[in-house]
């Protein structure tokens, strides 16, 4: 940052579009550098390095401000998402009771013209509230600038893995962030004329490190606008790129969907895409059918055939895990739908039997990527599917004081291979002779709705205390892939013998809304069935797996 | 779209656009009863917010789901805005 802001201060680093068009916020490079200045002196003030602050802002640049402010400062930055409104347990509560943070940065905009409930919702988080926008921005005096940090020191923490009741912060050095930020640069092929426009959530690791950080880092502009403007008028995202010549812009697989859903000719009118050289897809499951439309609809704006980007990632991976090279365009594989059920790679037998799995790239400059038996932790050959594991520098030292999960994650050891640690994704894939990385499953049991992380247990808890008839710890919630090829949630839950006479259509209502209320996902179907159905084994844990194989097979014991 | 549609027929077309796209299996929406219940998330009211938007030919925020919680509260409160002269849409 400082680099930039010394040799290309007066150049665009930020800028916001705010939802409704007008003036447009803007930062330089020194611009946002004095300001970042400006928050660290007043943290370093009133606090030491190695504190936490909980970042809650609103869409635009203040966020950006604010975490530069807390890394000059040596203070651990923790980005959140604002807590909704309406929802009674949510992940900030539990992420807050976590980091322990001594501050919580924000905006006066935000607490109290916006979101003045939040004032009560977090009045027993022992933290001082630092308003950003009181900040004066002087341009110099004031204490010495701070210490340079360490590689290892950690610059902030990824709070996107782990469930409301425990939640996992990943510790992101600034080793890790400059050694991914390196591996992104040369994947992506990015110079400082590598305009990003990007709508992805700054407290997203992807929103921040693949946009916002990426940008920096090679000196290029990034333009900001809201996630809700983006849903709302996801054309104008598209504009945006047309009108900043942008290079570089992507998001999760629902994304590029919901563009081609959404197309108006006129609309589109006089829009040039064929700046646009990558099209990054992450977060969730890429699908080739949706880059297939995509490309269909856009290339009459000029979108190349070669810009679509699938990669692959995660934030205990600081991000990339796999990407390929810019516009060689995505790599594709024709197999068999019942062998990959199997976990088999296989030839399609008929052509209702072929499934096309799209390539998420390949390994990254400095990284090794194995495929391994999770059981025996023996390393597999290409062609073979088992879990992905990855080492190097931009893998994460663990979670935030969590040496338990830490162990699980973190240590994992190839059968035979000398001592080196390797995270262990949770994912299924197989690498081909070539080298690409196909991702084909999960064995977490993740739900991934519109690239957001969701955990099962979190939404059993939901759903279990919605109704009174419901028996506790007799709930299983899944994804499946709908008809138009979207993960969905699949709800399944025991009503206790004496209710299940009981108006079933009220019980689906009322888990229908405290599941919105509290997760914010619509569920696909909600199942309710008779007492001590749900698969268990004999110790009494939950088998999701079983219990979504017995829902496709229609083989549950049915109430309603 | 010149003229703002009356609070029924926009009920009417709201419980339409909604029975629709929720696909529940008791049968068209209840307009008393609240979004959430209806199996609403953030992303649907969006869309249908954008719909609504079209059919009516005038800007709407996405915090009217909030305000106005039902079908029924939305269509009084809409059918009392003042008519536009055209459709506007943004930048």
């Amino acid at each position: 940052m400082r680099h930039r802001a010394s040799e290309q201060g007066d150049e665009r680093a930020y800028i916001f579009l705010p939802d409704r068009g007008g003036e447009r916020p803007l930062l330089t490079f020194a611009g946002l550098y004095a300001r970042a200045l400006a928050v660290a002196r007043h943290l370093a003030g009133r606090g030491e390095p190695g504190d936490r602050a909980a970042l809650l802002f609103s869409p635009g640049l203040d966020f950006i401000v604010a975490f530069f402010g807390c890394l000059l400062a040596g203070i651990v930055a923790v980005p959140m998402m604002i807590p909704r409104r309406d929802s009674r347990r949510d992940a900030s509560r539990a992420i807050l009771a976590d980091c322990a943070p001594r501050f919580l940065l924000t905006t006066r905009e935000l607490l109290q013209a916006n979101r003045p409930d939040l004032y009560d919702r977090l009045a027993d988080v022992a933290a001082a509230w630092v308003f950003c926008d009181d900040i004066p921005a002087e341009a110099g005096g004031g204490a010495a600038p701070p210490a340079e940090p360490r590689r290892d020191d950690i610059a902030f923490l990824q709070y996107t893995s782990g469930s409301t009741a425990t939640p996992k912060g990943v510790m992101v050095s600034h080793g890790n962030l400059l050694d991914n930020s390196e591996m992104i640069r040369i994947a992506f092929g990015n110079t400082r004329h590598s305009t990003y426009v990007s709508w992805v959530p700054l407290y997203h690791d992807m929103g921040l490190i693949v946009n916002v950080l990426q940008s920096l880092y090679v000196g290029a502009l990034c333009v900001l606008m809201a996630p809700v403007a983006f849903l709302q008028r996801p054309l104008n995202w598209l504009r945006a790129i047309h009108e900043f010549r942008a290079e570089v812009a992507g998001g999760p697989n629902f994304a590029f969907d919901h563009c081609v859903r959404r197309y108006r000719a006129e609309e589109m009118a006089g829009v040039d895409l064929s700046s646009w050289k990558l099209a990054f897809n992450g977060a969730e499951p890429v699908r080739a059918e949706t880059i297939a439309r995509f490309v269909a609809t856009f290339a009459r704006h000029g979108f190349a055939a070669t810009a679509p980007y699938p990669a692959y990632g995660m934030a205990e991976a600081t991000l990339l895990i796999s990407g390929g090279r810019r516009s060689e365009g995505p790599r594709y594989r024709r197999v068999s739908r019942t062998a990959l059920q199997r976990h088999r790679i296989e030839p399609p037998r008929r052509e209702e039997d072929a499934q096309t799995l799209v390539g998420c790239g390949r390994q990254l400059v400095g990284e090794r990527i194995a495929i391994v038996d999770p059981q025996s932790g023996r390393r597999l050959a290409p062609g073979e599917i088992g879990e992905i594991w990855v080492a190097g520098p931009h893998v994460a030292r663990g979670y935030w004081r969590n040496p338990e999960a830490t162990r699980a994650t973190f240590a994992g050891r190839i059968a035979g291979e000398e001592a080196g640690s390797w995270l262990r994704t949770g994912d299924l894939g197989f690498v081909d002779a070539a080298g690409e990385l196909f991702i084909t499953g999960r064995i977490k049991d993740l739900i991934i709705i519109r690239g957001i992380n969701h955990y099962p247990h979190d939404i059993e808890h939901t759903v279990e205390a919605s109704h009174p008839a419901l028996r506790r710890h007799g709930g299983a919630a899944f994804a499946v892939v709908d008809e138009s090829g979207e993960e969905r949630l699949v709800i399944v839950q025991e009503v206790e013998r004496q209710h299940r006479q009981s108006d079933l259509a009220a019980i689906v209502a009322a888990i229908r809304a405290a599941v919105i209320r509290e997760h914010d996902i619509a569920p696909y179907r909600i199942v309710l069935i008779r007492t001590g159905t749900l698969p268990q084994t004999t110790s009494g844990k939950i088998q999701r797996g079983l219990a979504r194989q017995l829902w496709l097979a229609g083989a549950l014991a049915v109430l309603a | 779209m010149t003229e703002t549609p009356s609070e029924s027929a926009i009920c009417e077309w709201c419980v339409a656009y909604l029975s629709r796209t929720l696909d529940l299996p008791e049968g068209p929406v209840d307009p008393h009863v609240e979004f959430t219940r209806l199996g609403l998330d953030s992303a649907s009211s969006v869309h249908f917010i954008v719909e609504l938007e079209e059919w009516l030919g005038l800007e709407l925020a996405p915090e009217l789901i909030f305000e106005h919680p039902t079908i029924a509260d939305l269509a009084r409160h809409l059918a009392r805005r003042q008519p536009r002269t055209g459709p506007e849409r943004a930048g």
